[in-house]
């Protein structure tokens, strides 16, 4: 049985000036050459860090620890100042994410337009609140600022595809779809994984 | 000299600084957090609003920032404003909605800004109904405590640690109110300084782990002000020590920065502010030993290894006594050895007991010309000991050979402010005053020139424009051409690789262009010739520029320079005390060590050729330490923050420290039981009466000076013991001071008087001169209102000015004297395929004796280590981590190796001091073998 | 949507759903880089001279001159070699939706409009610092810059001349605070997007310290044709006292929603009756936000106030972005606030105090008041804090903004915040 009254478990750490023991991650030919062509857009090495982690995202999804270590070790930054400008924006994930990132905007038009009763709705249909990912890894749901398509109200985006003029059915369609899809697209990734 | 209107009120305020700290230097209260007075201002708090009027018409004003604000000569302010005073009540209360009101079990309290700050707007009752949020805390190391719930996201400790101080693991995480101020992971703080987030950060989010253990309120510590024994920098230091109740001793809890303008400004290293725990040790030496008949048997003793017994003090001080009129009778020799790390006045009290022929260093012949080299290059009219302001104002810098994270480190951290004028001068042409911190930083561009040529760099490596890594000889060579060129030689005629000629070209035309050029050296490479070299230098540029030219030698130990001063060169060093004792017929000969573990100080055998020469060994120190074993009769030494005495450092600069309080069991000053022993003798010559006379730790100071005119200034560091104020002595408690009575009312309910003071014009006790500012013998920096260290502004004139009431700095006095034109030629041991050299590198915990018996450092010191250059390891099969056999003259020692780029060629690092690694120090450099570990040995788990 | 070249300069390319010059040749067909070629005729300081004396204000929010802002930025011999030209295309500010069109529907009109800026401030390199979710116009965009730079537009040497300019577009990653000018020069950095002091102005002290210019989506793309037709042409487009044409958005419950391109002084009557179709059938006005969700709310007795950046001051508002929220009689103000200061508080960058602290307090406050459990003192202690985030009380505009919409709902709507307190609930559900 836990108690509050357990001692607490303590980490020993390593006491050492040279830095926790690093975890070698590499990054890929094509994450080189996609960080390489940015350094010629910008003044310095260390400005390129943000792009990196960016492009880093997009070739796995996520930003996990190992990945923030290979882009310290590529660019020669300090992981703790990468952290830093990682944890900072918003669209970098530093926890992973499912295969669909569903950007539900929550700013004033959208909200004035319905977008709590939509958020609901999606709530329910897959069972996640925002900042979680359906067991099934398919869906991340998140809130997201304005998305600038305040006219065709309420909106959301899924990947980099937007989706305007939500409406309960069309919801329901969309996630359908996409679950469709996935599962589809399952099969194919287990034949092909090694 | 712009003078401004505060609520009615004329100032003359200085120049080119923004209004809070013009506020604050006319004594004006007024609250802020994120301005800090090192770091200048960026505006984040908004803790410092007060309204700007614009003209005498405007009635309403505006708001502004203090900190983000100049001063406008003319200009109309009002800090007592209604709208000012609510608008800085507000900020406290939005600042208190996530803080956990956790004063009573924090150990900021009693000495926490926030805490003052919310004090002095008011803000006494919470509207705030909602919840708090809630931050997991980090392992941050032995040091640093991280309490998260606690901080209000003033950014000051990531300013201090990554923008001042270049540490790259201590950032500000996430955003809006979640902001986070930790490392990426859980792990121990990287960077040197990091215990200065402790005073840096205004509440409790960073506070000292070693002080946690045993805190107690700042109103409950005793201080006074005392030096940093932990390297010849010579930070002021502030600690502070309590009863630990139950009549039990007093302990010291901690150590604060004491500001010094001239030397540590606002901020000490991690070695100062933690190496005090030594004192506190169970190696701590308390009471009298004497040997005992029998020897010592066992598997790590050595011969002659001696078995001790506690002795009353009064048998242990007899038997000295004895000895000493034996001496006088003419039957007995006494030998005296000096120590580095002990006061003046310790040392001299041993050489006037002795006899000044008899009185020696303790050091090796090569340490002790090196600290006389240091002497001698600095007694030259054209080169200036710069104070760290001005090395702070350096706009171009060459080090050579030394490592100063880890010899100097202080002045390491005010090199890294020198690699900013350049910035600073970009932000002058725009019109950026300087304190605009965040502004001035956004102008990237080059750092100021700094240079570094030698072995290791291992702290200024991201601020080096260029560095070039070799032995120490190819450095002096380096040195010697630079000198060569600045005199106007012909680059082309030297003798000198094309890259090595053209970086030197350039270092000495940069140096030459320089308004402020630093040349920076020391004793830590153990090479003559690269103090020389540092030497030439100088005085090259300052022959060049007719003004004299900043040089600054680091030497090793806290009172280094000073022992120097006793001997003329090319005396008193061991090589020739053991020719003395071996060329003579003896006498019985008993020897007394004073603070000095000679087997740092010499290979095994020449310590053991001394100590088999002596009848009887005496030693006087605070630490159990190998000399101890040797030793017939030790008496405890009390350590720096329970003495008074004085101690030079690598400036020449003579510095006084006070008890803080006194040592548990028999600890007492050095001299003390030399008077002791004096006045024990029965009958005693002249001489000895003069030592059995001293009572006051003054009255030896006073007797240096008489002695030795380059220590004049003792006599006028601070005031002698019968030194009063309206009739009071300083007090050391402040006048919060509580339990008095009741800390020892479980062994006694009597009211104990304080400890009388014999030395000091300070009081063990509340009773005293309290007020800030009135005198520089006040190390509780306190004022009302102002808890915290943040109060030290109320202590100096004008805002980072020098202490209230401080004179000085006073430097010893030398005779003039200039350099000779030495002659600077490869010495180099020539390569040789079986034997690697062997050069001293030094690390910042673990080189330094003392600190390395504080609990919290030892925790951190790596284990026996070398530096191998890469192809070296290659060459030799040697691979990262791999343990492995170093071979000296008769000794061997294990080593993990660690393969470094920068490491020279042909050499292996080997760290100075580490223990472990104490015997093999001293003779760095040397040659050394290294051989693979027979798979046995190596210890290693697969 | 109307098309006259003359009168919807900004437009012209834009009609309906379709795309009239998404790739170069069209673009050019249609009068697209005449004002380039001209630009490069002129002296740089004649170009600057033209934006300011045509009146150009900015349209990312403050209405600063645009000609002015480019005249701080240093020239001649002493002056830093290197200098930048950035584009905020950060557009996250609630309801406003025209950068997004502008970019998605006409992408080398901003190019255009980038480069004649660059020229002016002899600037070598250009940044469109872009959000990271505007995926399609970062597409056409990217795509429109290499068109430009094959077209010998852009690149080493431009048309022959001396001048050269390389523009890259720089995808942020989120967070609405990189629109502020200074804090979208740290993320491009590659840093935390935390503002930065001012003084040094960015003209001065910008992008890795080099003097920059930072204009708005709309603002540049505005420069092609005033420099085509010159400053008395484009100052004749407004209907007011402000110069120019302007995208102006309506968003909320109206019949018909969008963005139009109208002169200057377009009254706001105007602009939500007839444009966007007046209000939904049953539902009336309540008040509107005027420039985005930064501004203060206005009320119907301010439906015939001109867009103008004077006329909405002196209202007690801001014109902003111009696109405008509408608030209906159905929807409940204490709500929208609360949304609205959900947002900034979650967009406070976590620099100063009283928004970093003071907007989640808010949040709070309103949500209490929202459930029902809002007690009288709470509107005093909102007022307080608006107050606390007013200009010049923080580090940058984004709490006076959040402040605004706060402040103006507890002036027009306090009836229904008192309604919420003393109910116990909220009326409106
Ligand atoms: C919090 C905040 C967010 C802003 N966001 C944007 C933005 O998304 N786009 C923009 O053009 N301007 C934005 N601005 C205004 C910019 O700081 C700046 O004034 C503008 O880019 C200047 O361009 P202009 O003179 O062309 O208007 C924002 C300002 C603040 C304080
Ligand atoms: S007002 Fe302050 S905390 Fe808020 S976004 Fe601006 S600088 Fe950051
Ligand atoms: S001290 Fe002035 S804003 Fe923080």
């Amino acid at each position: 049985m836990s108690s509050i009254f357990e001692p607490e478990v303590v980490e020993v750490m390593e006491h050492s000036k040279s830095g926790p023991n690093r975890i070698e991650t590499r990054l890929s030919s094509k994450e080189k050459e996609e960080i390489d062509r940015e350094f010629s857009h910008y003044e310095d090495k260390a400005s390129v860090g943000l792009e990196a982690l960016r492009i880093v995202q997009k070739h796995r999804g996520w930003v996990s620890d190992e990945s923030l270590q290979a882009v310290s070790a590529y660019l020669n930054i300090p992981i703790a100042q990468l952290e830093s400008v990682a944890t900072y924006f918003q669209l970098i994930f530093r926890q992973p994410v499912g295969k669909e990132v569903i950007f539900l905007c929550k700013s004033a038009s959208c909200w004035i337009m319905g977008c709590n009763r939509l958020q609901k709705k999606i709530e329910e249909k897959l069972q996640i609140k925002p900042g979680e990912t359906t067991e099934d890894g398919i869906f991340t749901l998140l809130e997201t600022p304005c998305l600038g398509d305040c006219d065709r109200a309420p909106v959301m985006m899924i990947g980099e595809e937007m989706h305007r003029n939500l409406t309960d059915s069309s919801i329901d369609e969309i996630i359908e779809n996409k679950t469709l899809y996935h599962a589809e697209g399952s099969g194919h990734a287990d034949q092909s994984a090694d | 000299m712009p003078t401004i209107t505060i609520d009615g009120e004329q100032y003359q305020v200085d120049d080119d600084q923004n209004l809070l700290s013009a506020c604050l230097a006319q004594g004006i209260n007024l609250p802020y957090f994120c301005w800090h007075p090192a770091m200048g201002s960026v505006g984040a708090c908004r803790q410092c609003a007060v309204v700007e009027y614009r003209d005498a018409e405007d009635q309403r004003g505006r708001l502004v920032m203090g900190c983000m604000t100049p001063v406008r000569d003319g200009g109309i302010y009002s800090v007592n404003a209604e709208n000012a005073r609510e608008f800085r009540g507000g900020i406290i209360e939005d600042l208190m909605t996530n803080h956990p009101h956790d004063c009573p079990v924090c150990e900021e309290g009693g000495e926490c800004h926030l805490q003052d700050m919310t004090e002095m707007t008011g803000h006494t009752n919470r509207r705030y109904r909602g919840s708090k949020r809630t931050h997991r805390n980090q392992y941050l190391g032995p040091f640093i405590n991280h309490e998260m719930n606690r901080c209000i996201a003033c950014y000051r400790c990531t300013r201090f640690y990554r923008d001042y101080a270049g540490g790259d693991d201590l950032q500000p995480l996430g955003r809006n109110n979640q902001v986070y101020f930790g490392r990426q992971r859980d792990g121990m703080l990287e960077n040197g300084f990091s215990g200065n987030l402790v005073e840096v950060c205004p509440t409790g989010v960073f506070t000292d782990k070693t002080f946690s253990e045993h805190f107690v309120r700042k109103w409950d510590l005793q201080s006074a002000p005392s030096i940093c024994e932990h390297c010849a920098v010579g930070c002021n230091t502030a600690p502070g020590a309590r009863e630990a109740g139950n009549g039990q001793d007093a302990l010291l809890r901690r150590v604060v920065n004491l500001y010094n303008r001239d030397i540590n400004g606002y901020f000490l290293c991690d070695r100062g502010r933690f190496g005090y725990d030594y004192v506190n040790s169970d190696a701590r030496i308390k009471k009298v030993l004497a040997a005992r008949g029998d020897e010592m048997i066992g598997s790590t003793a050595g011969a002659g290894d001696r078995v001790h017994g506690e002795v009353h003090p009064r048998e242990g001080v007899q038997k000295f006594a004895e000895i000493l009129a034996a001496v006088q009778r003419g039957q007995r020799r006494l030998i005296g050895i000096g120590s580095t790390r002990s006061s003046l006045e310790n040392n001299f009290a041993l050489r006037q007991l002795v006899g000044g022929g008899n009185f020696y260093s303790g050091l090796s012949a090569r340490d002790l010309e090196l600290l006389h080299l240091v002497d001698r290059v600095q007694r030259d009219d054209r080169i200036h000991s710069p104070s760290t302001p001005d090395i702070e104002n350096a706009d171009a810098i060459l080090i050579l050979g030394e490592d100063l994270d880890n010899t100097a480190p202080r002045i390491s951290l005010a090199v890294r402010q020198a690699a900013r004028n350049r910035q600073k001068q970009q932000a002058k042409k725009l019109k950026i005053p300087l304190w605009q911190d965040a502004s001035v930083r956004q102008l990237r561009g080059e750092h100021s020139p700094v240079f570094f040529a030698g072995t290791e760099i291992s702290g200024l490596a991201d601020v080096a424009n260029a560095t070039l890594f070799d032995a120490p000889g190819q450095i002096a060579l380096f040195a010697d051409a630079i000198a060569q060129l600045i005199q106007g030689s012909d680059a082309a005629a030297m003798d000198l690789a094309a890259d090595r000629r053209e970086l030197a070209m350039r270092t000495a035309d940069t140096l030459l262009a320089a308004k402020n050029p630093l040349i920076i050296s020391g004793c830590s490479s153990r090479y003559g010739d690269l103090i020389r070299g540092a030497g030439k230098v100088a005085t090259a540029i300052a022959n060049r520029t007719a003004t004299n030219c900043a040089l600054y030698l680091a030497c090793p130990e806290v009172n280094s320079l000073g022992l120097a001063q006793f001997f003329s060169p090319g005396r008193g060093h061991l090589e020739q005390l053991t020719q003395e004792l071996h060329g003579k017929e003896r006498d019985p000969l008993t020897l007394v060590v004073l603070e000095n573990d000679l087997y740092r100080r010499a290979d095994p055998q020449t310590v053991e050729r001394i100590l088999s020469c002596a009848d009887e060994v005496i030693l006087l120190d605070s630490l159990l330490n190998s000399t101890v074993k040797r030793a017939d009769l030790i008496f405890p030494a009390a350590a720096t923050a329970e003495s008074q005495g004085s101690y030079i450092n690598s400036n020449g600069q003579t510095q006084r420290f006070y008890a803080v309080y006194e040592g548990g069991g028999y600890i007492q000053e050095s001299w003390r039981w030399l008077a002791d022993a004096a006045s024990f003798c029965e009958q005693i010559t002249a001489d000895l009466s003069v030592i059995a006379a001293w009572q006051h730790s003054m009255d030896l100071s006073e007797a240096v000076a008489a002695e030795f005119p380059t220590f004049e200034a003792l006599e006028k560091v601070g005031p002698d013991e019968d030194y009063r104020i309206d009739g009071l002595k300083v007090a050391r408690q402040g006048h919060r001071y509580s339990g008095r009575t009741a800390v020892r009312a479980k062994a006694e309910v009597a009211e104990f008087p304080p400890h009388l003071d014999p030395d000091a014009p300070m009081a063990f006790s509340m009773e005293g001169i309290q007020s800030p500012g009135a005198t520089p013998l006040s190390a509780n920096i306190w004022s009302p209102g102002w808890n915290s260290n943040q109060s030290i502004f109320k202590f100096q004139q004008g805002i980072g000015g020098a202490r209230k009431g401080a004179k000085g700095p006073f430097k010893i006095r030398r005779q003039s004297q200039s350099i000779p034109d030495w002659t600077i030629s490869a010495a180099e041991p020539e390569q040789d395929e079986e034997q690697l050299i062997t050069l001293p590198i030094y690390r910042m915990f673990g080189s330094d004796e003392l600190s390395a018996s504080a609990a919290a450092i030892a925790s951190v010191i790596e284990v026996p280590f070398a530096l191998i250059n890469r192809a070296d390891a290659e060459r030799l099969g040697v691979q990262p981590s791999q343990l492995w056999r170093l071979h000296t003259d008769g000794n061997s020692y294990s080593l993990r190796m660690h393969v470094s780029d920068t490491q020279p060629p042909g050499t292996l690092g080997v760290p100075c001091g580490l223990p472990g690694l104490e015997a093999v120090s001293s003779q760095l450099p040397g040659r050394a073998q290294l051989k693979p570990l027979p798979a046995t040995e190596t210890g290693e788990t697969p | 949507m109307l098309t006259n070249p003359l009168t919807n300069p900004l437009t012209k390319n834009i009609r309906g759903p379709e795309n009239v010059a998404t790739d170069i040749a069209r673009y050019e067909d249609n009068g697209g880089y005449r004002g380039w070629r001209k630009a490069l005729q002129l002296a740089p300081e004649e170009i600057v001279k033209r934006v300011q004396d045509g009146g150009l204000r900015g349209r990312g929010g403050a209405g600063f001159n645009t000609g002015l802002k480019w005249s701080f930025v240093p020239r001649g011999e002493d002056s830093p070699s290197v200098k930048y030209v950035v584009c905020n295309a950060d557009e996250m500010e609630p309801g406003t939706f025209k950068d997004r069109l502008l970019m998605e529907r006409d992408p080398h009109l901003l190019i255009e409009g980038m480069a004649i800026a660059a020229y002016a401030i002899e600037a070598r390199t250009a940044y469109i610092f872009i959000r990271g979710e505007y995926a399609l116009a970062a597409a056409r965009l990217e795509l429109a810059i290499a068109e430009a730079k094959e077209a010998g537009l852009l690149g080493s040497n431009i048309l022959g001349g001396d001048f050269s300019l390389e523009v890259h577009l720089h995808r942020s990653a989120g967070n609405y605070i990189c629109g502020e000018e200074t804090a979208l020069l740290n993320a491009l950095e590659g840093r935390r997007a935390i503002p930065r002091a001012k003084p040094p102005f960015p003209q001065v002290s910008g992008l890795w310290g080099k003097p920059t210019v930072v204009n708005n989506v709309e603002t540049f793309c505005n420069v092609p044709h005033l420099i085509e037709m010159g400053a008395d042409w484009y100052r004749g487009l407004g209907r007011g006292e402000d110069a120019g044409s302007k995208l102006f958005g309506v968003s909320g419950k109206v019949k018909n929603p969008g963005t139009w391109e109208l002169p200057m002084g377009t009254p706001i009557r105007e602009i939500i009756e007839e444009h966007a179709g007046g209000m939904q059938d049953g539902l009336k006005l309540k008040g509107f936000l005027p420039g985005g969700g930064s501004t203060d709310f206005l009320g119907p007795q301010h439906l015939d106030l001109p867009m103008d950046y004077d006329a909405i001051s002196k209202a007690g508002s801001r014109m902003g972005t111009g696109t405008i929220i509408v608030l209906d009689d159905h929807t409940c103000p204490v709500g929208l606030v609360l949304n609205l200061t959900q947002f900034f508080a979650r967009e406070s960058c976590g620099w100063c105090t009283p928004c970093r602290d003071g907007l989640p307090w808010v949040v709070k406050i309103l949500q209490r008041i929202e459930n029902g459990e809002g007690l009288p003192e709470d509107l005093d202690l909102l007022r307080e804090q608006a107050a606390r985030m007013g200009p010049g009380n923080t580090f940058c505009a984004l709490a006076p903004g959040a402040a605004e919409p706060i402040q103006s709902a507890l002036k027009l709507f306090e009836q229904d915040f008192i309604d919420h307190i003393t109910k116990g609930c909220c009326p409106y559900l």
